[in-house]
């Protein structure tokens, strides 16, 4: 017979606590390409149908020269792809906030991105939570940043605190 | 006559101190699951039940970001920035400050607090202050959001 007793790998813990983050440490996640399907969909999820974004004629005459994706939906994805590589999984207490989040290049639809983190602080509270500061920089196919922001999280501590 | 393209309001007609209020939206679990679908954001305490009811929160969440997006898109719906908008430069900060769950509704405030001039011609720098409030008049979201406005001439000169 198999080895019933085996537990199989459980997936609702995947992520790294706060002990294992070292200042320093670094992530590079996937890259995904943000096309025209991304910024209909996010105009309508969000209700930003400005016209930079949603009216192509209009947006021919303007800084970007076409359509430019919404900077949220760069957020967005920046977090999507950041979740998807598991580090997070279980851990994350909270998202306490942002801190310089720029949008320093336009995504354009056809232009691919994916997100660059590290570990710039980590601290404990007066009650012993463990936040972790990220900085995460979101490059295109071209190598050039298009956005960068400070994430800041409340992860979970390996003493169940 | 202005063009139709554009209804809102160039850098020069914001004031210091001028304050804007949206129309609210009721965050709905299609809002979360649509977002999850977009951007392959599946932390479980957005997308579990089960898994959120053994956290803090007791309830499934909307993600942060997602209460922002829907905040930008209320504010751009006042038009006021519509075809005057040259580009989202960024946020200062985002504090979190209370959960969004399913079945919230949230509407946005906004205060000009800083005006300032582009040295290229035909732009200025304006930034809100943009608070995200639920329907019991708690502040969910903070933010500081700093928008690149068109001038009213100068700008075909870029």
């Amino acid at each position: 017979m198999e080895a019933e007793n085996k537990m199989p790998l459980s997936n609702l813990v995947a992520g790294k606590h706060y002990e294992d983050w070292n200042i320093g440490d670094e992530y590079i996640t996937a890259s995904r390409t943000i096309t025209e399907t991304d910024i209909v969909l996010f105009a309508g999820l969000s209700g930003d149908h400005n016209p930079m974004h949603t009216n192509e004629e209009f947006a021919k005459k303007g800084f970007f020269g076409t359509r430019v994706a919404h900077g949220f939906l760069v957020l967005a994805v920046s977090s999507g792809l950041i979740n998807q590589m598991r580090l997070f999984e279980g851990t994350t207490e909270a998202f306490l906030g942002l801190k310089d989040l720029k949008f320093s290049k336009g995504v354009l639809p056809g232009d691919s991105i994916k997100s660059i983190g590290k570990v710039i602080e980590k601290k404990e509270t007066s009650q012993g939570k463990g936040i972790i500061a990220f900085e995460v920089r979101v490059v295109n196919q071209r190598g050039e940043e298009v956005s960068s922001r400070i994430g800041v999280f409340m992860i979970k501590r390996k003493t169940g605190k | 006559m202005g063009s139709k393209d554009i209804a809102g309001k160039y850098y020069e007609d914001w004031e210091l101190g001028e304050e804007y209020e949206t129309a609210a939206t009721t965050v709905t679990e299609a809002h979360v699951w649509i977002n999850m679908y977009l951007t392959g954001y599946y932390s479980l305490i957005h997308t579990d039940i089960d898994y959120a009811k053994s956290t803090i929160f007791g309830e499934r969440v909307a993600p942060g970001f997602l209460v922002h997006s829907i905040s930008t898109g209320q504010v751009n719906q006042t038009r006021l920035f519509e075809g005057t908008t040259i580009a989202f430069l960024g946020i200062k900060y985002i504090n979190f400050v209370k959960p969004v769950k399913i079945g919230d509704t949230i509407k946005t405030v906004g205060k000009l607090i800083e005006k300032k001039d582009s040295k290229k011609p035909g732009r200025g720098i304006v930034v809100f202050h943009a608070r995200v409030v639920n329907q019991r008049g708690e502040t969910v979201t903070e933010s500081e959001r700093i928008i690149l406005l068109r001038k009213k001439i100068g700008f075909e000169n870029i």
